[in-house]
């Protein structure tokens, strides 16, 4: 386990310098002026070299990029120039809003995922067309999910908000900036409706394209595992089909379910940036596309470098809960080291 | 799967979906209805009832700094018009480009145009409880090229200033600047701000610009209550304020970057007001009970520029036949309909007398299919640019590519971001497209402020480096003179030279243009400002 965490470690080094050099390449062929961008249109010639200099960004690109470093070693990624905060304050204010959203969905996912993945292999009456209608959902773009799901739960049932993460009622006071664990603190059950309410859609819409690729791959890998000698055995042991699939097929079968489930949490942190947008959730990918749109390379490349630790930092996660749930890796990986 | 007869699956996967459906009707039952707001209520018409001291809108970004030294972009207007004042504006009601004085009630110029006295009004405060006086006057505009951002280039010419007494600013220039009095007007013209709070908030000689990211220290009639990047902007009515008290109290700004979402909003009662909205949406609320549709003149002109620098429209011919196959009546009234008017002038009207700097030609379709049969098959492939997110920027460009498309063009509609934008000047002539579609408004009313910046060949705007060297000379003879009949001649002048390089075809004015609820009333234009009303005045419901 100790090894498998060393390499991990080494591997997200190697992934972050990756990034980092990436989009500092990125910054050199991309043909936009953010220092114009951040101080205005008719801003004069000198202000503009002023902010350049004061930026290091008349300084060769690798001088740049050595600084870069050296300045995120002692945690400094420098200052947004849209925002013109320190960016590192920037992402701790965005980051716990897509945390939130981004747990819930993959909580949701994993939920949906196990239930569509049972109910479909165990061929109840409606599965059929079950799979058929998430797989409709989650085959439609971002966006337009979005929209359809605004249109009808509020703009048709007025059930749920169509934006943001509270209403003006409440004001989240802290202390973690994740609203369900404030409200939770704070003891307040109207705010964590309240929250709950806000992350409701945002959080199936940004889900079900997930959920659907985890059911599938749960679905077959428990049709496999349903054929094995020992599911035969236990079923002749007497024990009641639930039984069967909650103790020995499910956990058998959820190898195949986790790597998908890795992946797409992976991918559900892309997907963020489109659903932030469209409920105005104001998360990381609203940060990400407004300083997109002003090419905001400090604020870029914090937020490259936040999302490169998170998807390794999942996977290994991932490769934990693989080998709690399977020991035979466990083994398999001593005999190959 | 097989089953065994003894088990009862199916209703227990009944019972657990039927629980999962119960508590998430729950969830959504307990908060009632989508409404984000205590005041806020029914659909298609915001605020029920009785009348609502609170209005909510929404921008599609976060604003930049609402600084008044560093702020200068479009979306942020409606907070820095409403908290911070300057010396003159231009008149509200009715809107026109005239100035009128608001913390200055006169103001003289001297002979030779270097100098301006303009007289304080008295008893104004800032929010903070300072008194407003010539020393707070002066504080501020030096404050501006110390900060040294985009709006500091209108201070430039300024050599001293003088506060012979505390209801007395003097502002000493180095040589006459016709635009001056303009500048002071502009929305992004320089602002008084509280010397007691710039004193108390600066920190390591950061000229305050820390505390002024999220906080005002202005005189106007609201103040920065909360400023929560990516989320809201709450004004609150300033207690200090000079003025009548606005009725309504409270200004609700949400960050919704999401169009539709912002209809949805309205449509659902949860915003009172947009501003952003594309015109061909814009134009769908004029039948739908409970809302209005605003407008009020802008300084927006809708443009097509044209690059000269390389081929196919190096040729002034060409760029001749491409002016005379673009139908601007029938481009404006698709995209705007009577949301924008056809140009007739070079620049926006208004900036210029009726019947001058005009830019006129004849529609002829038949010219541009004949020339391009003349050129190489490598000339015909082209690019059409416009700024992404710009809705009818982009209709524009894809009307426009229909028109290139039929008289042989192979033209490709590109969106490029703000930034791609801005770099454009700096990049070989290979990577500029050959057309750019644009709407864009000036800093303030003078002639010089739109063309300098977009039409001057070393313009900071003018992307495709369009017009002609002569056409700036004439740019600066117009600003440096104290002389109206030259300033009139010269930017006259100008705008004919720009005409005749056939580098820029205008193509429409258009509005200001917001959809709000009918239960806002009493609201005024905010002068040169895009994006704002002055909502001092105005009552909701």
């Amino acid at each position: 386990m100790s090894r498998m965490i060393l390499v991990r470690i080494g591997s997200l080094m190697v992934v972050l310098l990756v990034l980092t050099l990436a989009v500092f390449m990125i910054k050199a062929v991309l043909p936009a002026d953010p220092v114009r961008a951040a101080v205005g249109a008719q801003a004069s010639e000198e202000i503009v070299q002023a902010k350049r200099h004061e930026l290091g960004y008349d300084k060769p690109l690798p001088n740049q990029y050595v600084r870069f470093l050296g300045n995120v070693m002692h945690g400094d990624f420098g200052d947004s120039l849209r925002t013109r905060r320190p960016v590192l304050d920037d992402i701790n204010r965005y980051a716990p809003a897509t945390i939130e959203l981004a747990l819930c969905a993959a909580l949701l996912a994993g939920f949906l995922g196990i239930l569509l993945g049972l109910w479909s292999a165990h061929g109840g009456r409606g599965s059929g067309s079950a799979r058929v209608t998430m797989l409709a959902f989650a085959s439609a773009p971002t966006f337009f999910l979005g929209i359809l799901l605004l249109l009808l739960f509020y703009g048709r049932l007025h059930w749920l908000p169509a934006s943001g993460r509270l209403s003006n009622k409440h004001v989240d006071s802290g202390p973690t900036g994740f609203l369900i664990i404030d409200s939770l603190i704070h003891r307040n059950p109207g705010e964590l409706v309240d929250a709950l309410q806000h992350l409701a859609i945002p959080a199936v819409c940004l889900a079900l394209g997930p959920a659907v690729a985890i059911g599938r791959v749960l679905r077959s890998s428990l049709l496999d595992v349903m054929r094995q000698d020992y599911v035969r055995t236990a079923r002749a042991k007497g024990l009641s089909e639930w039984m069967v699939v909650l103790r020995h097929a499910l956990r058998n079968a959820s190898g195949p379910a986790l790597s998908m489930a890795g992946l797409q949490v992976g991918l559900l942190l892309a997907g963020v940036v489109v659903v932030e947008l469209v409920f105005a959730w104001p998360g990381l990918g609203l940060y990400t596309q407004q300083s997109i749109q002003q090419a905001d390379f400090p604020a870029i490349i914090g937020i490259t470098l936040v999302l490169g630790i998170a998807y390794v930092a999942i996977n290994a996660i991932v490769d934990v809960m693989q080998l709690v749930a399977d020991p035979r890796l466990r083994v398999v990986g001593r005999a190959v080291a | 799967m097989p089953r065994r007869k003894t088990d009862h699956p199916r209703t227990r996967w009944l019972r657990l979906a039927a629980l999962v459906a119960a508590l998430a009707l729950a969830v959504a039952a307990c908060g009632g209805t989508s409404s984000g707001n205590a005041s806020s209520g029914n659909n298609g018409g915001g605020n029920g009832g009785a009348a609502s001291t609170t209005l909510r809108t929404a921008f599609v970004a976060d604003m930049q700094v609402p600084d008044p030294d560093i702020f200068y972009e479009t979306e942020g207007n409606q907070v820095v018009m409403s908290t911070y004042e300057g010396l003159v504006r231009y008149q509200q009601n009715p809107p026109t480009n005239a100035l009128e004085g608001l913390l200055a009630t006169s103001w003289e110029k001297s002979a030779d145009g270097k100098t301006y006295t303009f007289h304080l009004r008295s008893n104004v405060k800032f929010e903070d409880g300072t008194p407003m006086d010539s020393a707070a006057a002066k504080a501020s505009f030096e404050r501006r090229p110390k900060v040294n951002q985009g709006p500091a280039y209108m201070l430039a010419q300024v050599a001293s200033y003088g506060t012979p007494d505390p209801l007395t600013f003097v502002v000493n220039l180095k040589q006459p600047v016709s635009a001056f009095m303009d500048y002071l007007a502009a929305p992004y013209g320089p602002k008084l701000l509280s010397p007691t709070a710039m004193t108390k908030y600066a920190k390591g000689g950061d000229f305050t610009q820390g505390y002024l990211k999220t906080h005002s220290i202005g005189t106007g009639p609201y103040y920065i209550k909360s400023f929560t990047l990516g989320q809201q902007y709450v004004l609150a009515a300033n207690p200090n304020y000079w003025g009548a008290k606005p009725k309504i109290t409270t200004i609700e700004i949400n960050i919704v970057p999401d169009l539709s979402t912002q209809q949805l909003k309205i449509e659902g009662g949860d915003l009172d007001i947009l501003h952003n909205l594309p015109a061909a949406t814009t134009n769908t609320f004029k039948t739908k009970s409970g809302f209005q549709v605003i407008t009020i003149p802008a300084l927006q002109k809708s443009v097509l520029k044209i690059n000269p620098q390389k081929a196919p429209f190096n040729d002034l011919s060409l760029r001749q036949a491409l002016r005379a196959a673009i139908d601007r009546n029938k481009l404006t009234s698709e995209i705007y309909g009577n949301l924008g008017t056809v140009s007739t002038q070079m620049l926006p009207a208004g900036m210029q007398p009726a019947g001058t700097g005009l830019d006129s030609y004849t529609y002829d379709p038949t010219l541009l299919p004949a020339a391009v049969k003349k050129l190489p098959s490598s000339s015909k492939s082209i690019t059409i640019a416009y700024a992404s997110g710009f809705v009818n920027d982009q209709r524009t460009a894809e009307a426009i590519q229909k028109v290139l498309a039929d008289a042989g063009f192979n033209a490709k509609v590109t969106p490029i971001t703000l930034a791609q934008f801005f770099a454009l000047r700096d990049q070989p002539e290979s990577k500029v497209p050959n057309l750019l579609v644009e709407t864009a408004n000036p800093d303030a009313a003078h002639p010089d402020t739109y063309l300098r910046i977009f039409f001057n060949t070393g313009g900071f705007l003018n992307y495709v480096k369009g017009g002609s060297k002569a056409a700036d000379a004439e740019m600066d003879r117009g600003l440096y003179t104290n002389d109206p009949a030259v300033v009139k001649d010269a930017y006259e002048k100008a705008s004919q030279l720009v005409h005749d390089s056939a580098t820029f075809v205008t193509i429409a004015d258009v509005k200001g243009t917001f959809v709000a609820t009918t239960k806002l009333k009493g609201w005024t234009s905010t002068g040169a400002a895009p994006l704002s009303l002055n909502f001092q005045s105005a009552t909701l419901g």
